[in-house]
């Protein structure tokens, strides 16, 4: 042992000093950058020698700078970054929903059916009315108007859902690039070293990639021996090393889903069941059951079922002439339930009154319809031929496929009534709307060039209002068609469905969110930087390093008086 | 709700942390006094839906209660509207009326010069057509009269007649939920306008036919839908028929699919209009058919067994549908269908019209037929869909409606004068006069005569009895025949032509006895006259009576219109009766009136419950989606205050640290 040796151990000390206040300087700097995880310094003492019967320590040595970072919590925030981030796709989707539908205003859809039905309460009022008659018809357009431009707004929402999935690739391919070029910059520099936390900035701007990584999908991600993280999502790795695979958007054609991100390489889709992504592939397609499309779609379509059925069993002020059926019929020569069957027609029968002003006589044709499961049932072509033997009428099939029913003379009128088979709604006949969708939902255009066609009475061509009562009945007070409710029954379970999801969702987003703030927290006090943690660190260091400097001034003091012996 | 509080982590802190925890304070602070804000400034506790989803449910339904009821006070508005209408009309057309009844009561004491007759006559014309105006009033273009025909201008001469031209139908308007209230009186109601209908008073009894709808069955009842089971004891088939919609898709399902040890069961449908239930190899066996579950489809059928055993062919009893426009001729009668080539006659005032219904094949056939014929008739089917009825819409002339050669109007049962028609409904209700003791004699073609008692005679057939049978009429070369009009109505009286060189042959008499007005009620002798002697045929003798049976409108303009006749013909006893027409007819009025009336106050009832209902809903609504003022702003302060404080610790939390110390 020597005084030299003394100032020797001393200096190691001095400058461990100087490390230590430059990572307390590093901290201090970063205190407030996003992301930055604090930093420590690791000392060790320097290994003694022996010297005689004792050991003598050599002083202190630098191990490392590490980062302070409790890994099992960022595991767990990633993951709930997941779920929050599909949660808020969500939410701000339906943010939208809730706007669009626009419920407890009074330009409500719900109120839009309620003016509907009091235009055929008021047709009832002023049967002789034609101004009231057109009302009608607006009220009808403005349910099909706002039906469709909801679909608008729906489908243009799924078509941005749909070209953010591309976008959200393309941060998925730089992500997993990123991450595996850090990776490899992370391996090359630390080398395998023991503290595994040697390339501070780059394992900052690994956590991060991998942090917005999660936002976007479920990934899972473990460090390996070698200071490289390895990153999976269900369980097919995405980042290996310094390797990644890559992500496409594969349009899919007949598939509800419409897109869906693969795998490059193999073509095969990744199992996502999280993140934002997920959230997109729901919002990208409304039409899935449970979803927004698909519910106004079944709201028009029993709007469509229901107000047509009644409207073709009833009569308007004048009689037809001529009527074109709305719907395209293929397999004329099959039964309805074969060749059609999509089509909701019953066994039953349907009236057909032919007036002929010149002899001012009628004729009442009963045309049965039988769908009962048997090869002989009626086929389109035989209701068409029934119609043609009527003496009067003649009934053909348009190019498309529509049944056309014109009269032969301008004298002879025709009717219907009684369709206890729904074949007339279901062909388009005699109907008030067109169209089976929310889409395509619209006022049958006849209508509006000849209002007396709105049939509203129910005891023969004229102003009877039988029929307008029972339709205003349909939608406001129930209807045999819809089980005893109301359209407007039948529009308030929809949204009461869609209100109490998007509650649910909120709620889920909302715990979510809590909870992801709670990792964060807890994350941060653990890798944050604490000021006063820091002040106190660089009081010590000021003080080792005061302390050490005194160690070498006495030692050197203690060398002078050495030297002064000499 | 935002929720503004996330757990402490213990242990370590770190600056960036609580400055994020700060912040979050803030924010979350901040988002609830936006909300508030909101609050306030819309006057809503609830902004969006999702945000109380209960709630909202309810607000949405209040929301649509409160639409419905205001749509229904319109309704009702509306329909006061037109009733009042209707209402200052029918006052106007009872103090009318009521002069004109007190005019008939001058008029019977003041028909001595032709110049008061015309006075009175012309009176009268004026009242007509003022009562016409009336009838013919619009409200708000809709004639208030006419029934559901509100375009239609419903009555106007018809030559001397006043014809109908509107309907019976009431305009129905929804007053509530479920609730509907009629918006006219229709003239039928009000006024009188049509006859009573002239009902079938025989079963028309139509037969089923394969096309015949299940629903149609049963009077109307139909077949419930379900399955039957066949059975011989040992197999059973079941065959669901709910798919059926007619009976000919019953015989589809079942013909060719039920098999019982090895044999075909066969469903056939008769001309009678009864199903039969056999084997179709026609050999004896069982066959049991059953019910199947809760269902009664085969009870509804008429082909459910009761017995172990049942003999074959099970029939099962009529199926009895309803009278439809569509029902075939040959369907009626239980499928014998009736001889419908001479058609009938309907004489309505002096003209005759003869129904020609030869190619008829359908109950509508026959009602075009009517409407063809150019008589004041409408035709249609009973509302329980047993028979038809005729009524006349013409005012101020009699009609009848009988036979023209053949039986058809007796066969529909139709025929307003026939052999079983009371005595006592002659003569527009007030019955022939009948006295004790004889009334008429009739004269034989040989020139004998025989006294006829007519006393306790009931009905046509009674009268037709005491002739036919009389003790004096017993001869079959003198025989004198009573028998209703082979066209028309009324009755004939009629002899073969003496032989040649029977003693006095001369044609048959009839004489009313000791002033006796029998025989002019009944038709048989012109009013006025007290003999009537037959006319002469290559065949017979016979004198042909006029129906002393009409019909008529009961109403205002029937009774004016026979009122006016009656002043012109200076008739004291159809004046009288003119008199107590316009006492039906304003008795009639009157009730209108006082159903009117409460119609109103039924209206006035109904606004008044939707107007409180909807002030209910409307404070119902203002509970859930309405924002407390009060506490909103009491919880705005408090928030504020949190806010405030926030932003102080956030500030000194910043501000402190130990580099401030050292």
């Amino acid at each position: 042992m020597s005084l030299f040796s003394a100032v020797q151990s001393a200096a190691s000390a001095l400058s461990v000093s100087q490390l230590g206040l430059q990572v307390v300087g590093n901290n201090i700097a970063n205190a407030n950058t996003p992301g930055y995880i604090r930093q420590q310094l690791v000392q060790a003492p320097a290994i003694g020698y022996r010297q005689g019967d004792v050991i003598i320590g050599q002083g202190v040595r630098p191990v490392g700078v590490q980062q302070v970072v409790n890994e099992l919590v960022l595991e767990r925030l990633r993951s709930s970054n997941s779920d929050l981030g599909y949660q808020e796709q969500l939410e701000a989707e339906n943010v939208q929903v809730e706007s669009w539908l626009n419920e407890l205003t009074d330009r409500d859809f719900s109120s839009m059916l309620n003016r509907f039905a009091g235009s055929f309460q008021e047709i009832a009022n002023q049967p002789g009315s034609e101004a009231i008659r057109v009302l009608a018809l607006q009220r009808g357009q403005e349910i099909s108007n706002q039906l469709q431009s909801l679909t608008q707004s729906v489908q243009a929402s799924a078509t941005r859902s749909k070209q953010d999935l591309f976008a959200s690739t393309d941060d998925l391919n730089r992500l997993t690039r990123t991450v595996a070029q850090l990776n490899q910059r992370i391996v090359e520099i630390e080398g395998g070293s023991l503290l595994n936390s040697d390339a501070v900035g780059l394992r900052d701007e690994r956590i991060k990639a991998l942090g917005e990584l999660s936002t976007l999908v479920n990934i899972t991600s473990r460090e390996q021996t070698d200071g490289s993280v390895s990153v999976f999502i269900g369980g097919d790795y995405v980042v290996a090393g310094s390797i990644t695979r890559q992500f496409k958007a594969q349009v899919l054609a007949n598939d509800p889903r419409g897109i869906e991100i693969q795998f490059q390489d193999t073509g095969s889709a990744v199992p996502i069941t999280g993140g934002r992504i997920k959230g997109l592939y729901e919002t990208a397609t409304p039409n899935r059951p449970g979803g927004i499309q698909n519910k106004l779609d079944s709201l028009a379509q029993d709007i469509i079922r229901v107000v047509n059925r009644i409207h073709s069993q009833g009569q308007g002020t004048a009689g037809l002439r001529k009527v074109t059926g709305e719907v395209n019929l293929i397999n004329r020569g099959l039964p309805f339930e074969q060749g059609n069957s999509s089509l909701d027609i019953d066994s039953g029968s349907f009236t057909i009154t032919v007036t002929d002003a010149r002899t001012s006589t009628t004729q009442t044709v009963e045309i049965p319809v039988s769908q009962i499961g048997l090869s002989t049932d009626t086929t389109p072509d035989q209701i068409a031929s029934q119609i043609n033997a009527i003496s009067g009428l003649s009934a053909s099939w348009s190019s498309d496929g529509r049944l056309q029913i014109a009269s032969d003379s301008e004298a002879i009128r025709f009717s219907f009534s009684n369709d206890t088979s729904g074949v007339l709604s279901a062909m388009g006949i005699n109907t008030f709307f067109r169209g089976n969708s929310a889409g395509d939902i619209a006022v049958r255009p006849t209508l509006f060039s000849d209002p007396s066609q709105i049939a509203t009475s129910l005891g023969g061509v004229g102003n009877g209002t039988g029929n307008a009562l029972a339709l205003s009945d349909a939608i406001t007070s129930g209807s045999s068609l819809l089980d005893g409710r109301s359209l407007s029954d039948v529009y308030q379970r929809m949204v009461s469905d869609t209100n109490r999801t998007i509650n649910e969702q909120k709620g889920i987003a909302d715990g979510l969110r809590n909870f992801a703030q709670t990792l964060e927290s807890q994350h941060l006090s653990v890798s944050g930087v604490n000021l006063d943690e820091e002040a106190v660190k660089m009081i010590s260091y000021q003080r080792a390093f005061q302390a050490t400097s005194k160690v070498i001034s006495t030692a050197a003091e203690m060398i002078q008086t050495l030297i002064d012996m000499v | 709700m935002f929720s503004s509080f996330y757990p402490v982590v213990a242990g370590r802190t770190s600056d960036i942390q609580s400055n994020l925890r700060s912040l979050f304070q803030v924010q979350t602070s901040k988002a609830g006094i936006n909300r508030l804000q909101d609050q306030l400034t819309t006057g809503r506790k609830i902004l969006t839906p999702s945000e109380d989803p209960t709630s909202s449910i309810r607000i949405m339904q209040f929301q649509r209660e409160q639409e419905f009821r205001t749509q229904a006070i319109t309704n009702l508005n509306s329909s006061t509207s037109f009733l009042n209408g209707t209402e200052s009309s029918l006052s106007d057309i009872q103090s009318i009326v009521n002069d004109m009844r007190g005019l008939t009561v001058s008029a019977a004491s003041n028909l001595n010069s032709p110049s008061e007759r015309d006075a009175i006559v012309s009176e009268v014309d004026s009242s007509i057509n003022r009562l016409l105006a009336s009838a013919n009033s619009k409200f708000q273009d809709r004639y208030l009269f006419s029934g559901s025909s509100v375009s239609t201008s419903p009555v106007a001469y018809h030559r001397t007649a006043i014809r109908f031209y509107g309907d019976e139908k009431s305009l129905l308007t929804v007053a509530d939920s479920g609730q509907t209230i009629a918006s006219n009186v229709t003239g039928q109601r009000a006024l009188g306008v049509q006859s009573a209908g002239v009902v079938s008073t025989v079963d028309l009894a139509p037969a089923a036919i394969p096309s015949t709808r299940l629903d149609d069955l049963n009077g109307g009842s139909g077949v419930s839908p379900g399955a039957i089971s066949f059975t011989d004891g040992n197999e059973k088939v079941t065959i669901d028929l709910a798919a059926a919609g007619n009976l000919n898709d019953v015989l589809s399902l079942v013909n060719g699919q039920v098999k019982l040890g090895g044999r075909d069961v066969q469903l056939s449908l008769q001309t009678n209009g009864t199903l039969s239930v056999q084997y179709a190899d026609g050999l004896p066996g069982v066959i049991r058919i059953d019910n199947v579950g809760a269902g009664y489809t085969a009870t509804d059928l008429g082909i459910a067994t009761t017995v172990a055993s049942p003999g074959l062919p099970i029939v099962s009893p009529s199926l009895d549908p309803i009278l439809k426009l569509t029902t075939k001729l040959s369907q009626l009668n239980d499928g014998a269908g009736f001889d419908a080539t001479q058609g009938f006659r309907i004489t309505q005032g002096d003209r005759s019209y003869t129904v020609v219904v030869g190619t008829a094949q359908t109950v509508e056939d026959i009602f075009n037929a009517i409407r063809k014929s150019g008589a004041a008739m409408t035709a249609d089917i009973t509302a329980d869909g047993r028979s038809i009825q005729i009524r006349s819409t013409e005012s101020g002339t009699d009609f009848s409606i009988g036979e023209n050669g053949g039986l058809l109007a007796t066969r529909l049962g139709i025929r307003t004068q026939t052999a079983n028609t009371r005595l006592d409904q002659f003569n527009y209700g007030r019955g022939v006069r009948v006295a004790d003791g004889s009334e008429i004699n009739i004269r034989k073609n040989d020139g004998s005569i025989f006294s006829v008692d007519l006393s306790g005679s009931v009905t046509v057939q009674d009268v037709m009895d005491r002739i036919n049978n009389n003790v004096a009429n017993a001869d079959a070369s003198t025989k004198v025949t009573a028998q209703l009009n082979a066209v028309g109505n009324g009755l004939t009286i009629s002899s073969v032509l003496p032989a040649l060189g029977a003693p006095n042959p001369q044609p048959i008499a009839i004489t009313a006895l000791q002033g006796s007005q029998t025989a002019w009620d009944l038709g048989l002798i012109p009013v006025g006259q007290s003999t009537v002697v037959g006319t002469v045929t290559a065949t017979d003798s016979r004198i042909v009576g006029v129906d002393g049976n009409p019909q008529e409108v009961r109403g205002i303009f029937n009774s004016m219109l026979r009122f006016r006749d009656a002043v012109q013909t200076g008739d004291s006893g159809a004046i009288a009766r003119a008199s107590d027409l316009l006492d039906q007819d304003l008795e009639r009025i009157g009730t209108s009136r006082s159903s009117l009336g409460v119609s109103l106050l039924q209206i006035d009832d109904l606004n008044r419950n939707h107007e409180d209902r909807f002030n209910d809903l409307k404070a119902s609504e203002s509970k859930y989606l309405d924002a407390d003022l009060a506490s909103t702003i009491t919880e705005l302060n408090g928030r504020q205050i949190a806010y405030e404080a926030g932003l102080k610790l956030l500030a000194d939390n910043n501000r402190l640290n130990l580099f401030n110390y050292i």
